[in-house]
């Protein structure tokens, strides 16, 4: 029997060698397998891509092999999208690690998050894009103001980054203006401090017993709003900057008291207390249905919100984007929650160093900055999408779906041109403004005005206020080495687990402390690496360390 | 016995190679051992990641070698610990909880004497083994919800109690995930101890009864001894099977909350793996994992095999 | 005819007490869920459905049913379970009849490299590379079939079945000068179907409710599953990253409260299986018997 097993094992053993000499073949004909020809081919070169939707709610029926608004852009490429492939939203970092984990990477990758591309890249899986952007004019024209910032740590540029938008900032909210008024709320009294709001969620709470005034969902999800108002960003479970410097949430001096306001909101059921384990679905039912006053959203949402209401068959709500209530104290530091003005977004494009077809991947990217791209992915089709009157483009709206070819565009969003530009936001508050008169059949134009005078009012004092703060560049420019990021969100799930405790009282704040002291000792080492990076990112942007 | 027969007829066998009779069976062999070959032996080699600092991109072969590192490295983690001993811990619930239920409802269902009522009783029993674990995930959740979830409305409504948070309360979530198990799997696990059942000898307890031995002493000496084997077989499979656990019903119903109480070795894995992207950390545990099982397994079944004279293979 | 005493009488009615909770405990949940799926979505939200329904409102399942990729989900699921299971079965018995021969040259290096495989697998990022990059699998329903076609416990469990055959029966066929081919069929075959039939069973529910394959095989939506398209309604997770929703988020005429919409998605993926089993499970308990009962 013992010698049986043997020759098994060595059967087996030969076997793999076999095997891992058909491998070693197989890389290295990929890697010397390199198309420089450049010639312009008549036949369309084959690409294949991957690209994430950043969680826009696409049709479930949407089809992402056949994307009208996509093949527009590839055929002025003279390319052919063989393959998309779009993972579920939640689904998107399981399949984008599988892909890398295969080697067989997509010639085009659109990802969510430089950091993960740059490391990637610098494991030699993307290609260098700085002498594409050297020979490329349409590129070289468009970031020629953002080289320094689309580098990775090594000086190489694995990524473009979404070109800046004019009108975004991701940390905003927007509150139930409409749920504001029944309470007896004028303009002039809208909440401006947190203690104003969460007298608002009592009143709320007192008149409508069945309502849930704040919720959030799994991973504390959309649960900021507390936080920020104390100047902690990431949910109180992550690394951010603090005058200058890189802290972890708990290292903040005002963490407990924002850990003893939300448990305050849970005890008086101003806050779900089933926000831990809901899921997005669940999350839906409660702010369709429960008069949540405020929910997070980026500036432009917040703005465009009353239109998901409207389809969710809640024709009263009206929602307006909000200024965060700071809270009166010098340790709060604004600037930790404020973005101040993003040279470049977070969402990238990458090309893969094993590409067949590299010349064609570059033209497709060069394409996908085109005017002609960026009137796709803003106004879709002329004639189907938008028209032209007097030489300006109107949205054409068909009661609510009118959508068409739009929907298919959005898909596409954040691929390099940025969402959240001031028109389009415009664009889409005139849909929104048209959702609600649907609704509404008898909705005067004197309310919608209001609506729409509020709403702009508050749009421009939040945008204002961000672009008065300096640029945050913690989760934008800084990339931690491979382990860091790894033990990072190993961290960030400790983290997580502690401060849900601590908000729902399952453990004391003093309990709290010493959990806390705990962590930030086993975690040390990423702040210190934070800290180290933090200078050449500031650089960036023009900051200074420390200040 | 054709067992006896078989073995004088196998002593005639001619060993070593006979092209007439063995040929057939090779064919015969041929494609399951070359789909396990290409989707299980080819596949082994990949745990070389294991003994490596493996790079996604770089592959197997371009990636460095660490040799034991990363062994070492989960065995000094906290974490690693921690979902050892709730994998263990929650396999030892399911044997004192969930191993003696289906034995309780056979010998219940035995009992009863309409035996239209008793079919009807087992076909509904078997009716949750039919549906996934992400229905009964979605319907347990559901019905636990503290909000909307039917108990909790019950518990507020009718008793005017608060709303309690099953899922993400450390101390409910095991006896969840318990009953969980069991009512998805009693009833086909019940099906060995009926068969035991029917097997019985009904004169032993027409002899019984003859004696005078009233109901509960023929239970104690006819219907127990009567299970004694099957039980013991189930009871040695399940203590084999310690450090494996399902991993759906976890995956599908815990949250950060109750890591503590629930994270197991299978999940662990997973955020390991596709969370963190540490491949071959999750790859040097699940090597530990199929050994460790694999010595249990082989183990148990011995020890199945002295006692009841049964065994896997 | 035995008189039952009085104490059975008692025993006998706190047992069927007993059975009848425990229906209730099955199908109390269920009965709960498909209420919920086809009530007024102002019942719903205002948590007054009980055990039965409330109103009667069929919007949520049309919209289910409607869908592309419902209609899609469920017939990759039909073809999955039905094209696995037979090749299954049919991989599965060969290799069973060759494995109990009572003789051949190499039978205890064969039932090794069958067990190994129970219990040592290469994880999952090696098996996704070959399927992947070596074999071009992805997006192929081979992808599904092909890697869990063997299953060595159900090798193991036919082999003894046909074990139990008479060896004379066998013997007789070899006499005949019958091949080992036709002797499977003609003889083996016939004499165990009820085993095959229950073991097919086992392996055409494991297909129907498998999703994991679908996560990473999967890059396009016309190749999901039942079970992964109930996942991405039911469990849709929010990443650690922060999620922005988009200005412009499209407008759809969307009316159904997503609590209705889930539970009704629950209700059409479990509806299939819970029709049909009673009329399978008898195969079922079969199978598990044929599983425990070796020489």
């Amino acid at each position: 029997m013992k010698r049986k097993i043997l020759m098994l094992v060595t059967l087996l053993l030969s076997i793999a060698m076999v095997f891992s000499a058909c491998v070693v073949q197989e890389g290295s004909k990929g890697g010397t397998d390199q198309n420089g020809t450049g010639d312009v081919v008549k036949a369309p070169d084959k690409l294949r891509i991957f690209y994430v939707t950043q969680g826009a709610t696409v049709p479930e029926d949407f089809d992402y092999q056949n994307n009208t608004i996509l093949n527009l852009i590839a055929k002025a490429a003279n390319v052919e999208i063989v393959e998309a492939i779009v993972p579920p939203w939640s689904d998107i970092v399981t399949k984008y690690n599988l892909m890398m984990s295969s080697g067989n990477i997509c010639d085009v990758v659109h990802y969510n998050g430089p950091q993960t591309i740059n490391n990637d890249g610098k494991n030699g899986a993307f290609l260098d894009l700085t002498s594409v952007i050297n020979n490329s004019a349409i590129i070289k024209e468009r970031y020629s103001n953002f080289l320094e910032q689309l580098k990775a740590e090594d000086g190489k540029i694995y990524a473009l980054r979404a070109l800046p938008a004019d009108g975004d900032i991701n940390m905003c909210f927007y509150f139930r203006w409409d749920v504001l008024q029944d309470l007896g709320y004028t303009e002039a009294t809208i909440p401006d401090t947190l203690d104003e709001w969460i007298e608002a969620m009592r009143k709320l709470k007192q008149k409508y017993p069945d309502a849930i005034p704040y919720t959030s969902m799994d991973n504390l999800h959309w649960s900021e709003f507390v936080f920020s108002c104390y100047g902690i960003t990431g949910r109180g479970t992550a690394w951010q900057e603090y005058f200058g410097k890189a802290i972890h949430s708990f290292e903040h001096p005002l963490i407990k008291d924002a850990l003893s306001t939300y448990k305050m909101m849970l005890d008086e059921g101003l806050m779900d207390p089933e926000f831990i384990t809901s899921k997005r679905a669940d999350f839906d039912a409660k702010r369709w249905n429960k008069k949540v006053l405020i929910n997070q959203q980026n500036l432009g949402a917040a703005m465009v919100f009353a239109s998901r209401y409207m389809s969710n068959n809640i024709p009263e709500a009206r929602t307006v984007p909000g200024i965060w209530p700071f809270v009166d104290d010098p340790r709060v530091d604004p600037a930790s929650i404020y973005e101040g003005i993003l040279p470049v977004g977070n969402s990238v494009v990458a090309i893969a160093s094993t590409s067949k077809v590299k010349d064609a991947a570059i033209r497709f990217v060069e394409e996908m900055l085109s005017e002609e791209t960026q009137t796709y992915i803003t106004w879709g089709i002329e004639g189907v999408d938008y028209e032209v009157v007097n030489g300006e483009k109107q949205q054409i709206l068909d009661d609510g779906s009118g959508t068409q070819n739009f929907t298919q565009a959005k898909s596409l969003y954040n691929w390099l041109f940025a969402v959240n530009t001031r028109m389009n936001i415009e664009k889409s508050f005139k849909a929104t403004l048209n959702a609600i008169k649907n609704a509404n059949p008898g909705i005067t134009q004197a309310e919608l005005d209001e609506y729409s005078r509020i709403s702009w009012k508050y749009f421009n004092k939040a945008l204002e206020i961000n672009n008065s703060y300096p640029t945050y560049v913690l989760n934008k420019f800084i990339t931690l080495n491979d382990d860091t990021a790894a033990r990072a969100t190993e961290a960030a799930n400790e983290a997580l687990i502690i401060v849900t405790k601590a908000m729902r009282g399952d453990i004391s704040l003093d309990e709290f402390d010493v959990q806390a002291a705990n962590f930030l000792e086993k975690y040390k080492f990423i702040t210190e690496e934070y800290n180290q990076k933090l200078p050449a990112a500031y650089k960036l942007v023009g900051r200074e360390y420390g200040k | 016995m054709a067992r006896k027969n078989d073995i004088l007829i196998e002593l005639n066998e001619k060993r070593g190679f006979k092209k007439s009779r063995d040929l057939p069976i090779y064919m015969l062999l041929l494609p399951g051992m070359l789909l396990l070959f290409v989707f299980h032996y080819i596949p082994l080699f990949g745990v070389a990641i294991a003994f490596q600092n493996f790079i996604p991109f770089k592959g197997v072969l371009g990636s460095q070698w660490v040799g034991l590192k990363n062994f070492e490295y989960f065995l000094k983690d906290q974490n690693f610990w921690r979902v050892m001993k709730n994998t263990l811990e929650i396999n030892l619930l399911e044997i004192v909880f969930g191993f003696p239920f289906p034995i309780i409802f056979a010998l219940l269902l035995n009992e009863l004497w309409s035996s239209k009522f008793k079919k009807t009783v087992q076909t509904i029993s078997y009716l949750p083994h039919f549906i996934s674990w992400v229905i009964a995930a979605g319907i347990f959740r559901s019905i636990l919800s503290p909000s909307s979830g039917i108990i909790n409305v019950f518990l507020k409504n009718v008793l005017g109690m608060q709303p309690i948070h099953f899922l993400s309360i450390a101390g409910y979530f095991r006896p969840i995930l318990i009953i969980a198990g069991i009512w998805k799997g009693f009833g086909m696990n019940a099906v060995y101890y009926l068969a035991a059942l029917s097997s019985i000898d009904a004169q032993l307890y027409e002899a019984a009864k003859i004696d005078g031995a009233g109901k509960w002493r023929q239970t104690w000496h006819i219907t127990l001894p009567g299970l004694k084997n099957i039980t013991i077989v189930l009871l040695v499979l399940q203590v084999g099977s310690l450090v494996t656990i399902g991993f759906e019903r976890i995956f599908l119903l815990y949250n950060p909350l109750v890591y503590e109480v629930g994270d197991v070795i299978s999940t662990y894995t997973y955020r390991l793996g596709i969370e963190q992207v540490r491949f071959s950390l999750t790859s040097a545990i699940g090597l530990t994992q199929s050994v460790v099982n694999f010595i249990l397994v082989y183990s148990t079944n011995r020890l199945a095999k002295a006692v009841a004279g049964w065994s896997l293979w | 005819m035995i008189r039952k005493s009085t104490g059975e009488k008692i025993f006998q009615v706190v047992n069927i007490m007993f059975m009848l909770m425990i229906i209730a405990a099955i199908l109390f949940p269920l009965l709960h869920i498909f209420s919920i799926s086809v009530s007024e979505s102002s019942a719903v939200t205002t948590l007054k459905v009980g055990l039965l329904p409330i109103g009667f409102n069929l919007v949520a399942y049309k919209k289910i049913i409607g869908t592309n990729l419902f209609q899609r989900s469920l017939f990759n699921t039909v073809l999955v379970t039905f094209v696995g299971t037979v090749l299954s079965v049919i991989v599965i018995t060969m290799l069973a009849y060759a494995l109990s021969r009572r003789y051949f040259f190499g039978k205890k290096f064969v039932t090794y490299y069958l067990v190994i495989t129970m219990y040592f697998s290469g994880g999952l990022i090696p098996t996704y590379i070959l399927i992947t990059n070596y074999l071009n699998l992805e997006n192929t329903y081979l992808a599904y079939i092909l890697p869990s076609l063997v299953s060595v416990f159900y090798v193991i469990v036919v082999k003894s079945q046909i074990e139990a055959v008479p060896s004379d029966l066998v013997d007789s066929g070899a006499i005949d000068g019958a091949g080992e081919f036709r002797i499977l069929f003609n003889i083996i075959i016939p004499v165990i179907t009820p085993t095959i039939a229950a073991v097919s069973m086992f392996l055409a529910l494991g297909r129907w409710n498998m999703w994991f394959p679908v996560l990473l095989y999967a890059s396009k939506k016309t190749m999901w599953t039942l079970q992964y398209y109930l996942r991405s309604i039911v469990f849709e997770k929010s990443l650690i990253e922060q999620t922005v929703l988009t200005a412009g988020e499209n407008i759809e005429a969307d009316i159904i409260p997503p609590q209705n919409y889930q539970m009704a998605s629950i209700i059409v993926v479990a509806l299939p299986v819970v029709c049909i089993y009673p009329f399978i499970q008898k195969y079922f308990v079969k199978g598990i018997l044929a599983g425990s009962v070796k020489g």
